[in-house]
């Protein structure tokens, strides 16, 4: 350290001094073993530097002196004391016992804080304000230096909670402050859709008008989810849910339609559905329905593939292709001229978009034309094309050439297989297009392929565990029977009925011989030995 | 394999009593037969079905639209030298296992 910094030095400590002496409060006492610090600052316990300081602190050397002519012994060498904040020597009252004692004369002479604290920087404060005080457990606060005075309330007037194994611990609590009434929005008064009377009043659900005639019943049952789910509030808002006790109901407002039958099958029925299914040989390949169209056998079906009809089985693209053969008879029946409105095309024709022109005219000689499943163009208002959609669900196309649509009827819900139900609609109505113009010729002036695609408005769909009836769904669509839209199970008497219609057709060439081969069933069952 | 399928014409009475037949799949396979006038056409489906591998009850033979049976003769069905007969597979469905 050079001469400059030593005469700077000196005048630094110059001007501390004289700083000193002009506080008014009272500083902090501060303690150092250091002689030439106590010199050199002007914070001194120094009785003889300090008398000019508001308050008087006894040195260390004085107590010592002091405490030495009570007890008779010599004061403690100050390297031996153990901690700096001890100000006062212990005084042994008992050879064996050591009692800490603080001297009372000395410290009554002092006018600092709590002696408890004199190592540390005591800031003053009010009483009622918090301490600053290292706390044991993080995120407390101490009141150590509030034990013997008032206790601290929060700013919102509640008691500080007790903690139980923590006497000085307060736990740092903020009660859940309110709303006040000019703080909440409006939303908050409407948060409860109810009022005292239990009714919501709150948005009212529209009430439904209770469909009194047929063509209001088509529009689609409204679906209420959550509180509205129950059938106490579909009661409530106007709405009849769909259960059996309302069919009759809906029967009755289907009056365009053929109605379903459910009247339950005679013995006489049920032995005959017995006879069908109970198949002995399965190779057997005689026919038991064999349909005649216009007088030449077309289609028929063997007692194995009437088996298709049994409950919750795939139905054969046999039965369909048999009821198609059923329906132009029955319109060739009103039509005698050949005139018919209502076509019904087979499967299986019209979805190979591969078709070369032979192909073609063989397809229009099997199935066109005036001998076959089609008469006069100008006189098709309709054509129903059942259809199989890759091998597992039936649906059916239904053309309707005067106002140049084509329908999709489809028993499952809307599923993700829209787009390739609408491609392969596309196929068919392009195979129609073209045995069309191979058929007709000029007479055809409609291009089915420009129709639009749209689903049936009408429309029954299956459960969602029913998944064996689609065919039995597209038959009865082609039947025209009409069904209320919305979920819809099949009666257990639709297959047994649909199979005796199939076989007790009057163009069924074969009824004669099945019903001879059903009187031999009869008779030769009483012999059959179960195993 | 029938013996009628193999069987090299003998002479211009056994060539004139028998017919060459197409059996066309959906797929656009053709397979050739020759087949006696009145021979049932039993035998030509289950050569078929033995070549193609498969089960005689999951298929379905037409002849110009009309279903065949295993009893019928060409000459029943008034069959002429080359006609086709389409092979097709039962279809099936019920509503599960939609895509």
């Amino acid at each position: 350290m050079d001469a400059n910094h030593v005469q700077l030095f000196g005048q630094a400590s110059a001007l501390l001094k004289g700083l000193q002496s002009c506080q008014s409060s009272p500083p902090t006492a501060f303690e150092t073993h250091d002689l030439a610090m106590k010199e050199s600052k002007g914070l001194s316990t120094n009785p003889s530097l300090g008398t000019h300081i508001g308050f008087e602190i006894p040195s260390r050397g004085h107590l010592e002196v002091e405490m030495g002519k009570e007890i008779d012994l010599h004061p403690l060498d100050p390297s031996a004391r153990s901690s700096p904040q001890v100000t006062a020597p212990n005084k042994i009252e008992t050879p064996t016992l050591t009692k800490f004692k603080t001297p009372d004369p000395v410290v009554h002479k002092s006018k600092g804080g709590d002696t408890r604290t004199d190592g540390k920087r005591r800031i003053p404060k009010n009483m009622d304000e918090d301490v600053s005080s290292p706390s044991p457990v993080k995120g407390f606060r101490s009141l150590a230096g509030l034990s013997r005075g008032r206790k601290r309330k929060l700013s919102i007037g509640n008691a500080i909670p007790y903690v139980g194994g923590y006497d000085n611990v307060e736990v740092q609590y903020e009660a859940p402050r309110l709303r006040q009434p000019d703080q909440l929005k409006k939303s908050h008064f409407q948060c409860s859709p109810y009022t005292k009377d239990g009714v919501k009043k709150r948005n009212p659900p529209k009430k439904q008008p209770v469909n009194d005639n047929l063509d209001n019943f088509d529009v689609n049952v409204p679906t209420f989810r959550g509180r509205y789910s129950s059938k106490k509030a579909l009661q409530f808002v106007g709405v009849q849910p769909l259960n059996p006790p309302t069919m009759a109901y809906v029967e009755d407002m289907a009056a365009d339609g053929r109605k379903p039958t459910y009247e339950p099958l005679t013995d006489h029925e049920k032995l005959f559905t017995e006879f069908i299914f109970d198949i002995r040989d399965p190779s057997n390949g005689d026919s038991y329905v064999h349909l005649k169209m216009f007088g030449t056998e077309r289609f028929f079906a063997t007692q194995f593939e009437l088996c298709s009809l049994k409950p919750r089985t795939w139905i054969l693209d046999t039965i369909v292709n048999l009821v198609a053969v059923q329906m132009t008879n029955a319109e060739r029946l009103h039509y005698p001229d050949k005139r018919h409105l209502m076509w019904y095309l087979p499967r299986h024709i019209l979805d190979n978009p591969n078709m070369s022109e032979s192909d073609l005219k063989k397809l229009c000689d099997g199935y066109f034309g005036d001998a076959n499943f089609t008469s006069d163009i100008g006189s098709c208002s309709m054509i129903y094309i059942p259809t199989n959609d890759r091998g597992s669900h039936w649906f059916c196309i239904k053309v309707d050439i005067g106002i140049r649509m084509a329908y999709i009827f489809y028993s499952k819900p809307a599923s993700r297989s829209n787009m390739a139900r609408k491609k392969l609609t596309r196929v068919v109505l392009e195979g129609l297009h073209r045995a069309f113009v191979c058929q007709y010729g000029d007479l055809y002036q409609v291009d089915v392929t420009k129709f639009n695609i749209a689903t049936v408005e009408r429309q029954p769909l299956q459960d969602d565990t029913d998944g064996y009836d689609c065919g039995l769904f597209v038959i009865k669509f082609m039947q025209g029977f009409n069904y209320p839209s919305g979920v819809h199970r099949m009666d257990d008497t639709e297959r047994p009925r649909l199979l005796m219609e199939l076989c007790a057709d009057e163009n069924n060439r074969d009824a004669l011989e099945v019903m001879r081969k059903f009187n031999a069933w009869k008779a030769g069952r009483g012999k059959i030995v179960h195993l | 394999m029938s013996a009628e399928e193999k069987k090299p014409p003998v002479g211009d009475q056994a060539q004139s009593n028998q017919i060459n037949l197409k059996v066309k799949s959906q797929e656009g396979n053709e397979v050739f037969f020759r087949i006696k006038n009145n021979t049932q056409l039993k035998k030509l489906m289950t050569a078929y079905c033995e070549r193609q591998s498969l089960d005689a009850k999951a298929i379905v033979f037409l002849f110009d639209g009309h279903r065949i049976k295993a009893e019928q003769t060409p000459e029943q069905l008034g069959m002429e030298d080359g006609d086709e007969i389409d092979a097709m597979l039962h279809q099936t469905g019920g509503g599960f296992g939609e895509m």
